[in-house]
């Protein structure tokens, strides 16, 4: 289990299919760029309508102005009095003209008349405008309206020069394109730079990341990292710690049955050695059983796999009656009575194997000691509250201290009583959590395990 | 009696049929998971000794494919993974009884008779039927206070008859569970046992249904 943990890196490792920061600044940049282009084509649209009207409302202004300069004389003819017509009768180009047709008459602007500007009714509609351009460049918006006026047909057509107004627009619309352009560089240079900005804790979580594990520089990530990622990194911080503390923990456990194994190995040595009677027949046995025992110990610590963040759900209420089936049939001819109080079900989130490897023990050690009966007490409350008691012959107070001590290896404890509970303790120690050895009311050993969860 | 090892170690295997032979039980062994699934589909086993660690595949998933085909005989696991969470899988996948290794014969011994008699519906640490009781450590009967003395094919054939009481047993299924595989047996064998076994006690246990088999039942007081 340890073991696999320090493999190489294998070639499965799931590749970057993309760049977060290049695709972010590119969806980004489109947004801004379409964004600018619409609000530019927009701009000049509004503008180009606005003026179109104003112009044509004005023109619509010089119409009337040429009916009400229309008056009757006696003899029902219409004339048309020049001085209130204003500009539109200047000579030459003054920017506006008009065009008048009351039935056969022409009336017209002196440039109209001499033919210098070709305008002419258009017979299509009753009411009317467009552009015109004269081939010398002029521009012109031209407007014209047919009525009836007192029982004469009128057709009046106006017309003003828009060549200055609409080259100064043309101006103004390549200016704010040019502004437009400018300021959309000065926005995509800021978004680029503060998303930029925005990546370089992940830059460097990454250098940090790549230092631990090809350099071996530092023993977790420190540097600071937005709130979305601290999880992640905090995940990876937690896993290198129970790398650590696991391999940490099977070198101790290497370490210390080697250290163990010293002294029954010489004696075994020592025994060899002198000629074979009953007695030493007897220590070589005991050594031997030693060994056993040692060994026994020590594989089951270095098995124990401790607080990961990795967790799953135990449920006590269908692995403790199996275990305790098993025992029963191990030590069918003692006849041991197993009382339970269990709830319905019950979940602790930790290492399964952890779990029952502490539940087996102290169940184990208790059938083991027991007279007549065993009982069992699995609290609901939250977390593990197990208590395990016996009508055995039960533990002195000095014993129990012993047991207990912290950091205690089992090579300096009592015998017999003690792989079981020295493994239990083990456990309960890695979980944070707590052993209580007491006098029972049963008579033997009570034994209580809290682990929060 | 008829036990299936499956156990891939030949010196295990080896001493564990020797012991189990002695004890009374006619014994064959499988020494990897495609000759144990032959055997068992080919003999009536009685009981079955099962290691984890096979060179052609994993114990507990055999076991598993036992239960499914609806095999019930008791299996014991014998195995080196002695691990809490290892013997609670192993009677989640369908074992009766889980041993680790190194182990004591005695012990060993000791849980196969209490699977055999559990199997057969008894819940003491004795068989007893009417005024005859089993006495399994010295291989002997008592008939009410005296003691029948037995030979191993005598103890063994009386014990799966007390074993299976008022049921009609063929002659061919009894000398399946008197015998392994590696042994040649006259063809009355059977019968010649039945007749030492009536001799030897008082009231009369074994019945004879002609053409069919024998019957063990206990006689009204």
């Amino acid at each position: 289990m340890t073991a696999s943990a320090f493999q190489p890196p294998s070639e499965t490792q799931p590749q970057a299919s993309f760049s977060l920061q290049h695709r972010l600044q590119f969806f980004l940049g489109s947004a801004l760029v379409l964004l600018f282009l619409l609000q530019w084509a927009l701009a000049v649209w509004v503008m180009d309508y606005t003026t179109d009207r104003y112009i044509i409302s004005r023109l619509e202004h010089d119409i009337q102005t040429v009916v009400s300069a229309l008056s009757e004389k006696a003899n029902g003819e219409l004339i048309l009095d020049r001085s209130r017509l204003g500009i539109l009768v200047q000579p030459g180009f003054s920017g506006h003209y008009y065009h008048l047709k009351i039935d056969n008459r022409e009336l017209a602007s002196p440039v109209l008349k001499d033919d210098t500007l070709r305008l002419s009714f258009r017979e299509d509609s009753k009411a009317q405008w467009w552009e015109h351009f004269e081939p010398n460049g002029m521009r012109l918006m031209v407007y014209q309206e047919s009525r009836q006026y007192k029982g004469k047909m009128l057709h009046v057509l106006v017309a003003e020069d828009i060549q200055l107004l609409f080259s100064t627009m043309g101006w103004f619309t390549w200016g704010y394109a040019f502004f437009s352009l400018l300021l959309l560089l000065v926005f995509l240079y800021l978004q680029t730079r503060l998303i930029r900005q925005l990546f370089q804790p992940l830059h460097q979580l990454r250098n940090e990341v790549s230092a631990l594990m090809h350099q071996g520089q530092g023993s977790s990530l420190v540097s600071s990292v937005p709130f979305e990622i601290q999880p992640v990194v905090s995940a990876f911080n937690e896993l290198l710690e129970v790398l650590n503390t696991r391999l940490l923990r099977s070198r101790n456990a290497l370490g210390d049955l080697a250290h163990a194994l010293k002294k029954p190995l010489a004696l075994i040595h020592q025994l060899q050695k002198e000629p074979a009677t009953i007695h030493s027949q007897h220590l070589l046995q005991k050594q031997l059983e030693r060994i056993e025992e040692l060994v026994n110990y020590e594989l089951k610590r270095a098995r124990l796999a401790g607080t990961g963040p990795v967790k799953e759900a135990v449920d006590l209420c269908v692995e403790l009656p199996l275990i305790v089936k098993l025992l029963e049939q191990t030590y069918a001819s003692r006849n041991i009575a197993v009382r339970w109080r269990l709830p319905e079900t019950h979940r602790f989130y930790g290492d399964r194997q952890d779990l029952l490897e502490l539940c087996g023990n102290i169940l184990d050690n208790a059938f083991k000691w027991a007279h007549h009966s065993i009982r069992i007490t699995l609290s609901t409350d939250d977390g593990l509250n197990l208590s395990i008691e016996d009508d055995g012959p039960g533990c002195s107070r000095r014993e129990r201290e012993r047991l207990l001590q912290r950091g205690a290896r089992f090579d300096q404890q009592t015998p017999g009583h003690g792989l079981g509970l020295a493994i239990a303790k083990e456990i309960v120690i890695m979980y944070n959590g707590e052993l209580l050895l007491k006098d029972s009311a049963l008579g033997g050993l009570q034994v209580n395990i809290r682990i929060c969860s | 009696m008829r036990i299936l090892i499956v156990e891939d170690d030949k010196d295990t295997a080896a001493s564990l049929l020797n012991h189990l032979e002695t004890e009374g039980y006619a014994v064959d062994s499988a020494f990897s998971v495609g000759d144990a699934r032959y055997l068992m589909q080919t003999f009536p086993y009685e009981l079955a000794v099962l290691d984890l660690g096979l060179p052609d595949g994993e114990g507990l998933l055999l076991l598993q494919e036992w239960r499914h085909q609806g095999f019930k005989l008791p299996v014991l696991v014998l195995t080196g993974r002695d691990a809490w969470h290892e013997k609670v899988d192993g009677l989640k996948a369908g074992a009766d009884d889980y041993m680790g290794k190194p182990f004591h014969m005695e012990e060993l011994t000791a849980r196969l008779q209490a699977l055999f008699r559990r199997a057969h519906g008894e819940s003491t640490n004795q068989i007893q039927r009417g005024n005859l009781r089993l006495d399994e450590g010295q291989q002997c009967v008592w008939e009410g206070e005296q003691q029948v003395l037995l030979t191993g094919a005598e103890y063994r054939l009386l014990r799966y008859l007390m074993l299976h009481p008022a049921q009609l047993l063929s002659r061919q299924q009894l000398l399946e569970q008197l015998y392994d595989m590696e042994t040649e047996v006259a063809s009355n064998v059977v019968e010649v046992y039945i007749r030492r076994l009536r001799k030897k006690m008082h009231a009369r246990y074994i019945h004879t249904r002609r053409g069919q088999g024998y019957l063990f039942s206990v006689p009204p007081p």
